[in-house]
């Protein structure tokens, strides 16, 4: 208590001579205006940037296995991971049994081990020349942040109860995010806290990216000299836009929680990113993220969330990140697929064994360019192919997506959406609906209208006429005509769909339709009994008139005074009758051979 | 005199097997077989069909029926009907009368109503299209085959066989192998000695009950459309499946041979019932 006094009259005065705080983390602390942390900063930007590897590490049944994506051998350790391990500049670390490992990054060959406690590390950093780590157990009671050389010794080690998010470490001095807004500045030579950063966002992570430094968890703030003013929020900051994604994916998620290996799906459903520094503001590398779900991968721009590409991966996906020019993904079978930043598939790698958990680290690393890849239209075709019914919630998004690109192909795969039973039922219904709203792709559709039931073929799926009615009247594609007068007289066209039909027709008939809009208001004008039939025979009537000349016009007059004309269509035909002109022929009988 | 023999026997089997309103003969009330000819009254039956009310439309529309092919000159009346549409009751009356008039031209008539929405509507119109017949007839029976209706493809195999619609074998094969048993029976009034085989062949890969009503109508084919050849390889195949079902299809097509089929057939019949073989060797 007496400590904590003086500590505070020392600070509130500015007398100390350095900005150590009296102990790390401490809760007593009072902003210092962002003094503290810009010393450190100015301190640190003189230190070498730390190393980085580029490197995958999968967790399999009982071993650690890596492979460096630039070319090298497929390396293997027999452990049982606790969490993610964590790829440390040149190291990979991770806490097994109640050890804390590391391995040569490249090579797999074991560098130290010390003991952890019983505790799971919860992220891992490397300098260049000495190691830092955070561990913690699942209650978050407890967490522990050990500096380890590069011989294995440990040089700190400090118990507290504040729960440690993921830390990062450049020039001798860590940066451990805590209490979601502070980044303490530890000195791993001796423990001292000597710089704090407070910033106006949730922070759990520290990252080193390429030898930059960046503070967050929802958004990055680079650590450069406006890191002094993050505490009013002016630092240099970037922040992945917000879209409602399948599954709803999370980039890091709470840093100070260990990583646990996740069987289920939020390991599976997640977004990939990296921040990049260009000496001005802080963006996304590619100017773009991925997110996945299970087997579905998306690509999207990093500013305005539009989606670029996608993919459907052989299994799913369970890590990844972001390189300097793509992506690298790697799956519960052992295959890493890495992708440019086109979407074009690079290379395919595989390490070989079945995995619990996957890490990547790629950020510098250049990915090679793939063939040009496919149009988004249809690599979402191509995408939808893939996937099983079960991936319903990436489909109704792929499907959505379609919905909003102009290319004809859409069309073609929206009307195949709309008569597969690959999809569900509520997909095919989505897709009934953009199918509607087209206003390309005629050809498409009217090859699609070709199409009938037809029990001999096995073609057991009728178009979906209704939808394509709507859009072929919204285009005034004339050529619709015969074919949509075709399906009104299918008894496989749903009554919805003929009705659609029918008010497409009035708009699309000519006179060369009248043979088949005569047979249909004869067979329904006294026997249709269903809101969508009525409406049909009565946009069918209007259809008659407006092609029909005098013959039309008296077969409509004729069912108006018909008795067995069903009341509500008689009433309407009364109603259309008396808008036309009177007719000297009403009172003939309709033509005995009207064909 | 053998040909001639067998098709009036042919003919009276057929009728024996299948459905009554598939037959033009069972369409046909015994009115019109009548010596004195029926009173037309044309006139009056155009105006009632024209511009009655229901009731009235419906009793002429009776009288029609009741008259059968002696009144097919109103023939046209009902067709006008049908062109111009009514509700559901005149309408299935109207198809029921078009079926007793069964007069060709009608089917022109008749044929968009097989594919109505109304399930009744679109079966009455199956049967009158079985009872009118021709080339229109024929092409919306086979349109119905490929229709959504269960019951109406059935309808349209039965009458395409009672139409002698050689043309469409292979689409009834087809509707056979898709739960549309009716079809077997007019593949084996219909089929060339190759289609008969395939129909036999089709023995023991779906349900015997789909194919037992065919086999008698096949091996009372006349000789000159189905060699005895074939049809002893028949009776060798049911005679192989030693079930009792198929003993009783044997059974049956020997009790009611008619005597025009060969003696080697009735032979053949006698052997398998016995159980030894009939196409192979001498016993």
């Amino acid at each position: 208590m007496m400590r904590r006094a003086v500590f505070s009259a020392v600070f509130l005065l500015g007398c100390a001579k350095t900005n150590t705080l009296p102990e790390p983390f401490t809760t007593q602390w009072l902003s210092d205006a962002g003094t503290s942390i810009a010393a450190i900063e100015a301190e640190v930007r003189q230190s070498p940037k730390p190393p980085s590897s580029n490197v995958v590490v999968g967790v399999g049944e009982a071993a650690v296995v890596g492979l460096p994506l630039a070319g090298g051998q497929r390396w293997s350790y027999s452990a049982v991971p606790d969490t993610q391990p964590s790829i440390a500049g040149e190291l990979v670390i991770f806490s097994s049994r109640g050890k804390l490992i590391a391995l040569n990054a490249t090579s797999g060959a074991p560098l130290w081990s010390v003991d952890s406690d019983g505790m799971w590390l919860k992220g891992a950093a490397d300098d260049g020349s000495t190691s830092v780590a955070t561990l913690g157990r699942t209650d978050g009671r407890k967490s522990v942040l050990l500096v380890v050389s590069r011989t294995g010794s440990v040089v700190t080690r400090i118990s507290t109860e504040i729960a440690l998010g993921r830390p990062a470490a450049r020039g001798g001095i860590a940066f451990v995010p805590w209490a979601g807004q502070y980044v303490s500045a530890i000195r791993m030579s001796n423990g001292e806290e000597d710089g704090r950063l407070l910033t106006r966002e949730l922070t759990s992570h520290a990252l080193n990216s390429a030898g930059e430094l960046f503070f967050g968890e929802k958004g990055m703030l680079h650590f450069d000299e406006h890191v002094r003013y993050a505490n009013t929020n002016q630092g240099q900051r970037a922040m992945l836009p917000s879209r409602i994604l399948p599954g709803q994916p999370r980039w890091l998620g709470p840093g100070a929680t260990p990583p646990v290996i996740d069987p289920g799906a939020p390991a599976r459903i997640r977004i990939y990113a990296e921040p990049v520094w260009d000496g001005k503001t802080t963006s996304f590398s590619s100017n773009e993220f991925v997110a996945t779900y299970f087997r579905t991968v998306l690509g999207f721009d990093a500013k305005t969330a539009e989606l670029r590409f996608t993919h459907a991966l052989d299994t799913a996906a369970i890590g990844g990140g972001a390189a300097s020019n793509g992506f690298v993904l790697c799956t519960e079978s052992g295959k890493i697929a890495t992708f440019d930043a086109r979407g074009a598939v690079s290379a395919q790698l595989d390490l070989a064994t079945p995995l619990r958990g996957c890490s990547v680290s790629a950020a510098t690393f250049k990915v090679a360019a793939g063939r040009d890849p496919k149009g988004l239209a249809e690599q979402i075709d191509q995408a939808l192919g893939e996937l099983d019914p079960e991936m319903a919630a990436a489909q109704a998004f792929l499907i959505s997506e379609l919905g909003r690109l102009e290319d004809p192909i859409v069309t073609k795969t929206l009307i195949q959406l709309a008569t597969t039973s690959r999809v569900g039922p509520d997909l095919r219904t989505r897709a009934r609906e953009l199918l509607a709203q087209r206003r390309s792709g005629a050809e498409y559709m009217l090859q699609a209208l070709e199409r009938r039931y037809d029990f001999l073929s096995g073609d057991l799926l009728p178009p979906p006429v209704g939808p394509l009615a709507d859009a072929l009247a919204a285009m005034k594609e004339s050529r619709a005509a015969p074919l949509l007068a075709k399906h009104l007289n299918d008894p496989s066209t749903s009554a919805a769909d003929v009705r659609r039909a029918a008010q497409a027709l009035t708009v699309l008939a000519s006179p060369a339709e009248l043979p088949s809009l005569r047979t249909f208001f004869a067979l329904y004008r006294a026997t249709a009994d269903e809101p969508d039939l009525i409406a049909s025979v009565i946009a069918i009537a209007r259809a008659l008139v407006r092609i029909g000349g005098d013959e039309g016009k008296t077969i409509v007059e004729r069912a108006a005074r018909d008795p067995l004309t069903q009341p509500e269509i008689a009433r309407e035909l009364g109603t259309l009758t008396a808008a036309v002109a009177p007719n000297a022929t009403a009172s003939r009988p309709v033509s005995a051979n009207p064909k | 005199m053998l040909r001639t023999l067998c098709s009036v026997f042919c003919v009276l089997f057929v009728a024996s097997v299948s459905p009554e309103a598939f037959s033009k003969e069972s369409a046909k009330p015994a009115v019109s077989r009548a010596d004195k000819p029926p009173k037309l009254e044309l006139k009056r039956w155009q105006q009632v069909l024209e511009t009655g009310a229901e009731a009235e439309t419906l009793q002429v529309l009776a009288e029609l029926k009741a008259l059968g092919t002696g009144a097919s000159p109103a023939a046209p009346l009902v067709d006008n009907l049908l062109r111009r549409g009514a509700n559901e009751r005149t309408l299935i009356s109207a198809l029921e009368t078009a079926a007793a008039l069964a007069a060709r031209p009608s089917s022109e008539a008749i044929a968009p109503y097989v594919a109505h929405r109304k399930p009744d509507i679109r079966s009455a119109a199956a049967r009158a299209l079985a009872a009118t017949g021709g080339p229109t007839a024929i092409g919306a029976l086979r349109g119905a085959l490929a229709g959504p209706d269960p019951a109406v493809r059935a309808l349209a195999a039965t009458g395409l066989g009672a139409l002698g619609a050689k043309d469409s074998v292979k689409e009834l094969f087809i509707v056979l192998e898709r739960d549309t048993p009716e079809a077997a029976i007019s593949i084996a009034k219909l089929c060339n000695p190759e289609q008969c085989d395939q129909l036999i062949a089709l023995v023991g890969k779906i349900r015997f009950e789909a194919l037992e009503e065919s086999f008698v109508p096949l091996l009372f084919r006349p000789p000159a459309e189905l060699p005895d050849a074939n049809k002893l390889r028949y009776v060798d195949r049911l005679r192989r499946l030693a079930t009792k079902r198929a003993a009783a299809v044997l059974n049956k097509a020997l009790t009611q041979l008619p005597k025009d089929q060969s003696q080697a057939l009735r032979t053949g019949l006698e052997v398998a019932l016995r159980e030894r073989p009939v196409t192979g060797d001498a016993p």
